[in-house]
């Protein structure tokens, strides 16, 4: 099965939020195929909420370095990145990883 | 195909301007029959202005009317300078002296053979008989008269005196201005019979018509002065050839252009695709150099290892593995993965590892070789990051030292057990902004055990998370027997066997 396979394996949603300023809402498996699009996703989101950004990965099924990677440059161009709720898949890599710390993963 | 388009264009052309030609020619030949026709009915028309006032004269010099005397009288209004006649004459015989005479006669003096021929035709042929000389400085045109009915009537004879040069001067504002035309005595249009033209030569294009003039024809012989049928009309097929002639050089001007624009974009297209695969070629030639190699290490180490391209095999990952001699006793062993594909993840992965081997001749432990390492990327700046596992083995202590920064922890696997090293995790290299100070921790290591070293795409499977792979891993490197490689075979075998997405680096070292 090639990546290609399934249109759209991945959705990003960016809604604004009283308490974090905007919420990037992750469903799917983010991979090298839609990191790019997970990536427009946060961008548009810093542009809104320059300072505070959180991501809701809780509908992440799927996680891998590319994703990190797009969640690491949100930290370093954001003052502040939480990762409000998220999915087994998406937790262990980031656990795993080292990065809970700096990606703001709590509970 | 452009001189197909040019011959193609310019016999359309030809084909239309031969038709504008041909039906303009048929028009004109059609137009000039009536002109000559009209020309003609003209003539016609005109011709009782002579033959009236001799059958008035014949029946004025009849014994019982007016007589020769009678006859003087009237014709004197008709002859001379403002009458159609220079000379008249009243014969009661034809063989005979004539019985009056008004004018002077050129005939009489020059040609009395003819006059008298003349007369004997009109004797037996009554009504209006007609006679000519038309060489020689005088020309005449001679006519007889006899009353019909009255066989031995008197005869009237008149002659009319003829220009010496026929050719006059076309008039204009009559109906024969724009016609070119000649005028014959009889049916042959020869130049002894011509009475008058107005122009020099009629040109090829001619009718004729004729007109009966007593006894005789007169032919008329016309050609148009100019187009009949109007300039348009003439200047139609070369109008059509020139304008035709230049579209379908236009057109042929097109088609060449687009060829050659045609011919550029494939020459283009071709030298785009031979760079593009002169660069795919030289880049995957620079990635496979970059892809590690089986490493060696001292004899005390038995060494395997494994590096498995993910789908697409044009580009490599940024997975590594190195094993470094550090003195009789230690080695120094690592593994890490550059995020992301391709060349540019390639080429930080080879200054990441030179930088390493850099770091390690320099004698530094695996946490403070991490520290060392971390100011060297950052994702801010080329968007990635690096995950690595450093470990120091040493072989006389039966110990290991280890730091992660983000990597998978190493399996430990011995006797049928294998147990993952729970090393302290810092994050990436390049992942953090701020610098972190990485941890290390010593593990024991006995005799007989392997060090298990993998990077994310030996465990990752989407549908799952990462620890399920790692529990996957960990129960098939436990049944693993036989020589390192042999369990290496095993392990890559059963856990990529559904073709992995992510290239695979996996090392093997087990202390002997």
């Amino acid at each position: 099965m090639t990546p290609d396979a399934e249109p759209r394996r991945a959705t990003f949603t960016v809604e604004p939020d009283a308490q974090d300023g905007c919420v990037v809402v992750v469903d799917g498996e983010v991979d090298i195929a839609s990191a790019a699009a997970f990536d427009d996703a946060v961008t548009s989101a810093i542009a809104l909420s320059p300072e505070r950004v959180a991501f809701d990965l809780s509908g992440t099924t799927f996680f891998d370095s590319s994703g990190l990677a797009v969640l690491l440059a949100a930290a370093n161009r954001a003052t502040t990145v939480t990762i409000r709720r998220a999915s087994a898949a998406a937790r262990r890599v980031i656990e795993v990883s080292g990065l809970t710390d700096t990606l703001g993963l709590h509970q | 195909m452009t001189l197909g388009v040019l011959a193609l264009a310019l016999l359309v052309t030809g084909v239309l301007a031969w038709a504008a030609f041909v039906v303009n020619d048929h028009n004109e030949s059609r137009l000039l029959r009536l002109k000559v026709a009209e020309t003609g009915a003209v003539f016609q028309v005109a011709l009782p202005t002579v033959e009236t006032p001799l059958a008035s004269a014949v029946e004025v010099a009849r014994p019982d009317n007016g007589g020769a005397a009678g006859f003087r009288r009237y014709m004197s209004d008709y002859v001379g300078a403002k009458g159609p006649f220079a000379f008249a004459a009243l014969w009661t015989a034809a063989n005979a002296q004539p019985v009056a005479m008004i004018g002077r006669s050129v005939m009489l003096a020059r040609a009395p053979a003819r006059v008298r021929s003349l007369l004997e035709r009109a004797a037996t042929h009554p009504g209006l008989s007609l006679q000519a000389r038309l060489t020689g400085p005088q020309r005449v045109l001679a006519y007889a008269y006899a009353s019909p009915g009255s066989g031995g009537g008197p005869i009237v004879y008149a002659e009319s005196a003829l220009p010496t040069n026929p050719r006059v001067r076309p008039t204009s504002g009559t109906p024969f201005s724009d016609l070119r035309f000649a005028l014959y005595l009889g049916r042959r249009p020869t130049a002894g019979m011509l009475l008058e033209t107005n122009a020099g030569s009629l040109g090829s294009r001619t009718a004729s018509t004729e007109v009966p003039f007593g006894d005789q024809v007169l032919t008329i012989v016309g050609a148009s002065n100019g187009s009949l049928g109007g300039g348009l009309s003439t200047s139609l097929w070369w109008i059509v050839a020139i304008a035709g002639g230049a579209l379908s050089l236009i057109a042929a001007g097109i088609t060449e252009r687009l060829l050659r624009d045609r011919q550029a974009a494939e020459i283009l297209a071709a030298d785009v695709q031979r760079l593009l695969e002169r660069q795919q070629t030289i880049s995957s030639a620079l990635q496979r150099s970059m892809i590690p190699r089986a490493p060696s290490g001292p004899a005390y180490l038995e060494i395997a290892s494994r590096y498995l391209p993910g789908g697409d095999e044009l580009e490599i990952g940024g997975d590594w593995f190195d094993v470094i001699e550090l003195d009789a006793d230690r080695t120094f062993l690592s593994i890490g993965d550059v995020s992301g594909r391709g060349l540019a993840a390639g080429s930080v992965m080879a200054s990441l590892r030179a930088a390493m081997r850099a770091f390690v001749s320099e004698g530094h432990g695996p946490a403070d070789l991490l520290d060392r390492l971390a100011p060297m990327l950052s994702i801010s700046e080329g968007g990635r990051f690096a995950t690595v596992t450093c470990l120091v083995l040493d072989r006389r202590a039966g110990l290991v030292t280890a730091a992660s920064a983000g990597h998978l922890p190493p399996l430990v696997v011995r006797s049928g057990t294998a147990e993952y090293l729970d090393v302290p995790v810092g994050p990436p290299i390049g992942a953090a902004a701020e610098p972190t100070a990485y941890r290390q921790q010593v593990f024991e290591l006995p005799a007989d055990t392997m060090i298990l070293l993998f990077t994310d795409g030996l465990v990752e499977r989407r549908s799952e998370t990462i620890d399920d792979g790692l529990a996957r891993l960990s129960r098939i490197a436990a049944q693993a027997t036989g020589t390192v490689d042999e369990m290496l075979e095993r392990i890559t075998t059963e856990l990529t066997a559904g073709g992995g997405e992510d290239d695979t680096a996996v090392l093997g070292v087990r202390r002997t």
